[in-house]
């Protein structure tokens, strides 16, 4: 009797509901095993039509892997929340690069865009620089802006607003750039800045390409190149640390 | 000596008037005046003399007064035997006897008699108790009210509202029996329900398959098709009593309620189907299909692979459909889809490695 | 909107198809529901740069919804929960498009998803869909899709003229029957014929609320509604916002390619009867190439006509992108078949398909409201009826449908081939065809009887209806809905707690609320057994008790207690464990993967990819065999908790 009160004491809540009121069960005094036993259903194995439909998944998932936009976080990466210990997480086994490195699959951290066809008037304008490149304003790209016009127009009630919104959206496309580096940009800050970096916007034309010479902040590339001099300098910090380890497919 | 003389009289003219009835009228006629006055005993269509007829019978127990339509005065005949009997009662015996025989089939429960006859508890418990073992009345059990103790006439048999039907003995639902009787409809609808195909039509190359290619009916050896729509040959609820009381199943003659009763019953089960509002009934499965789930079922076996499917869904064949511990699992948890211990077995069961 | 289960399967199917960037962009966009491009910044802890592709990438394929305000000009971006669950769908309709269509259009199919959404004109630069042999199966090879990539480049400026001038004698007739791009269009426009792909709309790139919120503004500031007040204002602005949502999401391509309730390039079914040789050429591009003068012009007169934005690309521009609501319907014509098939004999299933096929083909989506009603709130709604003579075109013509329904007295003589003879004499001058087979009326007769066997219970699959003298046949869709629901549910209750409880289960949802007394009447149970299964369901959430105090004291004495079933709240409690079911599943595959990481880096190599048998020893080849085989079984477990979400969510 008093052990079954001591018992009770400690009981957790909720536990006089659990699954163990099954009919010829023993009432369960015992601390709760993480994993109780119980029956573990027997599932069907898969018939043609299902194996046919997990194929698909499969092959489409491997093309999308495959494909342009497929992209990992790195751990390397500005983003990086501090806190969280990326570089711990560096795997000295694993990590360092081997000749058979070279072919393994090669893991992007940002979409590929360049070369794709985008159509402009299905993304917003603050995107129009990023996904078209040589994008003005001014000038009818491929049509699009013709179109955009037009489908504006279509509107009806808010032409004005959208002239007007035009150079606005744009300029904060260019400051955007700026805020890639510096990391906590916040709205206030963009409507700031917008009046000093409103000239500079020609400049930001170019930004792709920059963008793709550089091969960004992210090290993928870097990472396969620098299998030769693989004790380089900052081979653990940077080009081990992204490539190898994510835990990432 | 005149009153000894004509309750003489009376005793035999009474005595004539019950043979008459007897002879005349169904055993359980309800006799109003014009009723005895019209069996042409009673001279004269005296009606003092009848009433004093009557008096004497009921005196006797051979007559039961009865209150009928409009308040007016009716009788009912007793048996010689079960007037001896009560004749031999005490009349709080008497009394107890007739508010019992009052309720028939249904019962009584003790205390309503004592509120009918308002008799003390001691002295009813006394008269039931003599009566009971003189066999006269028998306790019954009802299946509505357990707890309460209820009488009928020993001679009776319970009504189905006492009982809850014929699937009860002794108040209690008679589970093995009612499940014999069900598989017995299940096997005899189904063998109604579809079309034997004669064995000389030989066994039909199986050309037609379903869309997922898989042919529905393999090696059949016999092979059944659905009747056409409309078709009346379906069993109905008669045929089905019918069959069930040749059966040799069952002890008892089970009405057709009953029967009706319990092939709504498996039609929540999923076996039967109601056709035209329960005009007829007509089986899910045919009869090979339904011989071979109840030989499982005799077996305990586990079920068979495609029978078991019928019950699997995402859901049920999912470690994690019936895992107890289902509520508490969460990634990076305690319990969580890494750490789970169900995952491996169940992949193992399923691929066999 | 989105409960913390549905967000998390969602995430990670966009994580498991596109990886970690788009997963922290959309989990974050899931938490905080809808941000502009600074606060997104904040929250998810991405770079700008990492922000911009990776939504601009997410917009391509639909994940993410964008606004824009007008008022301040500020980009809103908002997670598409429902394109991004129906990632989990592609296997199915791949696999349904093949089975329908062929191994071709899966392709062209399997590409436009892995597009996202795409120009007609872009497709017709792919080689993979140029290829002068169809791929098999459906897969493309490996190195396919680095090619398509690479020449996209190239193909960007020069080629897309070319296709363009390709295009131009397409409409001239002049496509060489097994040319590359001869089997692209046919197939784009039967696809196109059956609903399965939409042009896609500016609109779709925005969450329905907003398209809402844009519409109704829209039609405020039209000068007639301007004039209207109160309560005619309201009505107004409620139907005409409809309507206008209705044009701007429209994406219908059917026009114009539907004859007689045919789609252009349907195949009968009985060409997935047909065995053997014809298998492979389920696509008959004889008789699409045949057409092709007429029905090519009609391709582009629509497009003219019909779009709102002037097109001066030429109509390659047009954007297509799978319409899952119609392929909904298409796999939930699967579903009523699969009830067909467990009790019809073959022969009726398939007329049951046939008459399902037909009705796809004019049904747009499963439902018109956007949640599953509550149970007995739910109208009726049939499908638009087939008369019975365009079911009796579309079945089989060698099938012998008499010989499957047994006679109407069993006395008779039964024999097969049709050669039963007509007691009721409903088709009195019957006479039968040299090779036994029965006449015309006979076997409009005949099918008739078949889908007459269908409208019986328990299922009631179609039911019959008369119309000016002509006999049709319908589906009522949400009656089956429902049942598909029930018997869902019906079967968790018997495989959790087996038959009895299967059997009261029925009882309390055919009869409502009882007490236990009755319920023991009813289901002929014993008390102890009807009590344990009802505790234990209970105790599972299937049923449910009410108290019902008969004076205010609510003595549980003087208290009736009535059981009940209600299987909305049981619906929609499952729902979300379905969910997180199929969460741990692919959280454990993303498991047992890392597990395997270092060996399934080394198979995925490019060296040793497609050259497994060079490079990997015996053991190492059954391990791989045997990885492959436990992921296909739980991606099929996901596959099949995803036919149950299908059932409670989307039919």
């Amino acid at each position: 009797m008093s052990r079954f009160g001591a018992k009770r004491g400690r009981k957790l809540p909720g536990q006089e509901f659990t699954w163990d009121n099954e009919p010829g069960a023993e009432p369960d005094t015992a601390p709760t095993p993480l994993f109780p036993k119980y029956a573990i259903p027997h599932a069907r194995t898969l018939n043609p039509q299902e194996q046919v439909q997990v194929d698909f998944y499969r092959d489409l998932r491997e093309r999308f892997h495959e494909g342009p936009d497929y992209s990992v976080l790195n751990t390397a990466s500005t983003a990086a929340r501090k806190g969280e210990a990326a570089r711990a997480n560096f795997d000295p086994f694993h990590g360092m690069q081997s000749y058979s490195g070279k072919y393994q699959k090669k893991q992007k951290t940002l979409p590929t865009l360049q070369g794709r066809r985008f159509i402009l008037k299905f993304f917003p304008r603050e995107l129009w620089r990023v996904i078209q490149p040589n994008y003005k304003a001014e000038a009818p790209v491929d049509g699009y802006l013709g179109q955009m016009k037009g489908a504006g127009l279509k509107r009806g009630f808010e032409d004005d607003e959208l002239e007007e919104e035009e150079p606005f959206k744009r300029r904060r496309g260019g400051d955007d750039e700026e805020e890639a580096e510096g990391e906590e940009g916040g709205e206030k800050d963009i409507l700031e800045e917008e009046e000093e970096e409103q000239e500079e916007e020609i400049v930001d034309d170019d930004f792709e390409d920059d963008e793709d010479e550089m091969g960004g902040d992210y090290n993928a590339e870097q990472y396969f190149d620098a299998g030769d001099d693989e004790y380089g300098d900052d081979g653990f910090a940077d080009g081990g640390g992204g490539g190898g380890d994510e835990d990432t497919f | 000596m005149t009153s000894s003389e004509s309750g003489g009289s009376t005793a035999q003219l009474a005595s004539k008037l019950y043979d008459e009835c007897l002879a005349k009228f169904p055993p359980d006629h309800l006799f109003y005046q014009q009723d005895l006055l019209g069996l042409g005993v009673v001279p004269k269509n005296d009606l003092g003399l009848l009433l004093q007829c009557t008096q004497w019978l009921v005196d006797q127990k051979l007559f039961r007064l009865l209150q009928g339509k409009n308040d007016r005065l009716s009788w009912k005949l007793i048996s010689r035997e079960d007037a001896e009997k009560l004749q031999s009662l005490s009349p709080d015996e008497s009394l107890v006897y007739n508010v019992i025989h009052s309720t028939g089939r249904s019962g009584i429960w003790v205390r309503a008699i004592q509120n009918r006859t308002n008799v003390h508890k001691s002295i009813l418990d006394r008269c039931l108790k003599s009566l009971e073992g003189k066999n006269y009345i028998k306790s019954v059990h009802n299946v509505k009210y357990p707890s309460r103790k209820m009488y009928m006439l020993a001679g009776l048999a319970p009504s189905e509202d006492v009982t809850g039907g014929a699937w009860f003995t002794d108040g209690v639902l008679d589970a093995n029996f009612i499940n014999t009787i069900a598989t017995y409809i299940e096997y005899t609808v189904s063998r109604k329900s579809w079309f034997e195909v004669p064995s000389s039509d030989g066994p039909r190359n199986k050309r037609i398959k379903t869309s997922s290619g898989a042919a529905v009916k393999q090696d059949a050896e016999k092979e059944y098709l659905a009747f056409p729509p409309g078709y009346k040959g379906y069993p109905t609820v008669s045929m089905i009593t019918a069959a069930v009381n040749e059966s040799g199943l069952t002890p008892v003659r089970l009405g057709e309620d009953s029967i009706a009763q319990l092939c709504d019953v498996l039609c929540y089960d999923n076996k039967l189907v109601a056709i035209n509002g329960g005009e007829f009934y007509k089986s899910t499965k045919n009869p090979e299909a339904v011989k071979q789930e109840q030989m499982r079922k005799e077996s305990n076996q586990e079920p068979a692979d495609t029978s078991r499917e019928l019950v699997k869904n995402g859901m049920t064949e999912a470690p994690c459909g019936q895992c107890p511990v289902f509520k508490l699992c969460t990634p990076g948890g305690a319990v969580s889809p890494e750490s789970c211990e169900y995952f491996g077995p169940w992949l193992e069961k399923a691929l066999g490695f | 909107m989105s409960s913390q289960y549905a967000s998390e399967i969602c995430t990670l199917l966009v994580e498991d198809n596109f990886g970690e960037l788009f997963g922290r962009i959309f989990s974050t966009l899931l938490r905080y529901n809808r941000l502009p491009l600074p606060r997104l910044k904040h929250y998810s802890g991405l770079s700008e740069r990492q922000l911009h592709y990776g939504l601009a990438a997410m917009i391509q394929h639909r994940l993410v919804f964008h606004y824009t305000a007008y008022d301040d000009g500020i980009t809103y971006y908002e997670a598409n929960i429902q394109f991004s669950y129906y990632l989990v769908r592609s296997g199915k309709i791949l696999e349904f498009i093949k089975e329908r269509l062929g191994d071709y259009a899966a392709a062209v199919m399997s590409t436009i998803m892995l597009l996202g959404h795409a120009q007609i004109g872009y497709l017709e630069d792919l080689p993979e869909l140029n290829a002068h042999h169809p791929i098999s199966n459906g897969v493309t090879e490996e190195g396919d899709v680095d090619g398509e990539y690479g020449s996209i480049k190239e193909a960007e400026d020069p080629e897309g003229q070319e296709g363009e001038e390709g295009q131009v004698n397409g409409v001239n007739g002049d496509y060489a029957p097994s040319g590359p791009s001869g089997l692209l269009h046919p197939t784009l426009k039967t696809l196109a014929a059956h609903g399965y792909i939409t042009r896609v709309r500016e609109a779709h790139f925005q969450s329905y609320s907003d398209n809402v919120l844009d519409a109704e503004r829209a039609v405020k500031s039209r000068p007639e509604v301007k004039q209207l007040k109160g309560k005619k204002l309201e009505e107004a602005v409620l139907e005409k916002t409809i309507d206008l949502i209705r044009e701007r999401t429209d994406g219908d391509l059917t026009h114009g390619l539907v004859f007689n309730g045919v789609p252009r390039g349907a195949k009968r079914s009985h060409g997935t009867e047909a065995d053997g040789p014809n298998k492979k050429s389920r696509l008959n591009y004889d008789s699409v190439d045949g057409d092709e003068d007429i029905e090519e012009n009609e391709w582009s007169d629509d497009e003219m006509v019909g779009d709102v934005v002037p097109m001066q690309l030429s109509k390659s521009g047009l954007v297509v992108q799978v319409n899952y609501e119609k392929l909904d319907v298409a796999l939930r014509n699967r579903r009523f078949l699969e009830l067909a098939e467990k009790d019809a004999s073959p022969v009726t299933s398939h007329i049951y398909e046939c008459l399902l096929r037909r009705i796809e083909y004019q049904t747009r989506c499963c439902r018109d409201t956007a949640e599953i009603p509550r149970e007995g709130e739910e109208g009726e709604q049939y499908s638009a009826p087939i008369s019975l003579t365009a079911v009796v075109e579309e079945v089989d013509p060698k099938l012998d449908v008499a010989g499957s329904i047994a006679p109407k007295d069993i006395s008779q003589p039964f024999n097969r081939r049709g050669k039963r003879p007509l007691e009721d004499g409903v088709n009195g001058d019957h006479h039968e065809g040299p090779n036994g087979v029965a006449s015309e009326g006979n076997r409009i007769f005949d099918i008739d009887q078949h889908l007459s066997l269908l409208a019986q219970p328990p299922y009631n699959l179609t039911s019959k209806r008369t119309i000016g003298g002509l006999t049709t046949w319908t589906v009522e869709f949400r009656y089956l809905a429902r049942k598909l629901r029930h018997l869902e549910l019906e079967r968790m209750v018997e495989a959790r707690y087996g038959d009895v409880a299967f059997r009261v289960i029925r009882i309390l949802h055919a009869k409502g609320k009882l007490d236990e007394k009755r319920l023991q009447e009813i289901s002929l149970l014993p008390f102890k057994d009807l009590r344990q299964v009802l505790a234990l369901m209970q105790a599972g959430g299937f049923v449910d008790l009410q108290e019902v105090p008969r004076d205010a004291q609510r003595q549980p004495s003087r208290t009736i207690y009535l059981w009940y079933y209600d299987p909305d709240r049981i619906r929609a409690g499952m729902l979300e464990d379905i969910y997180k079911t199929m969460s741990r599943c692919l959280q454990r595959l993303r498991f047992e993967r890392s597990r395997m990481k270092d060996f399934l880096e080394k198979t995925e190599r490019s060296d040793v990819k497609g050259n497994e048998m060079r490079y990997l020893s015996e053991a190492e080849l059954k391990t791989l065999q045997q990885w492959k085989a436990r992921e296909a079984l739980l991606l099929g477990e996901v596959s099949r908790l995803d036919d149950m979400v299908a059932v409670m969510r989307d039919y």
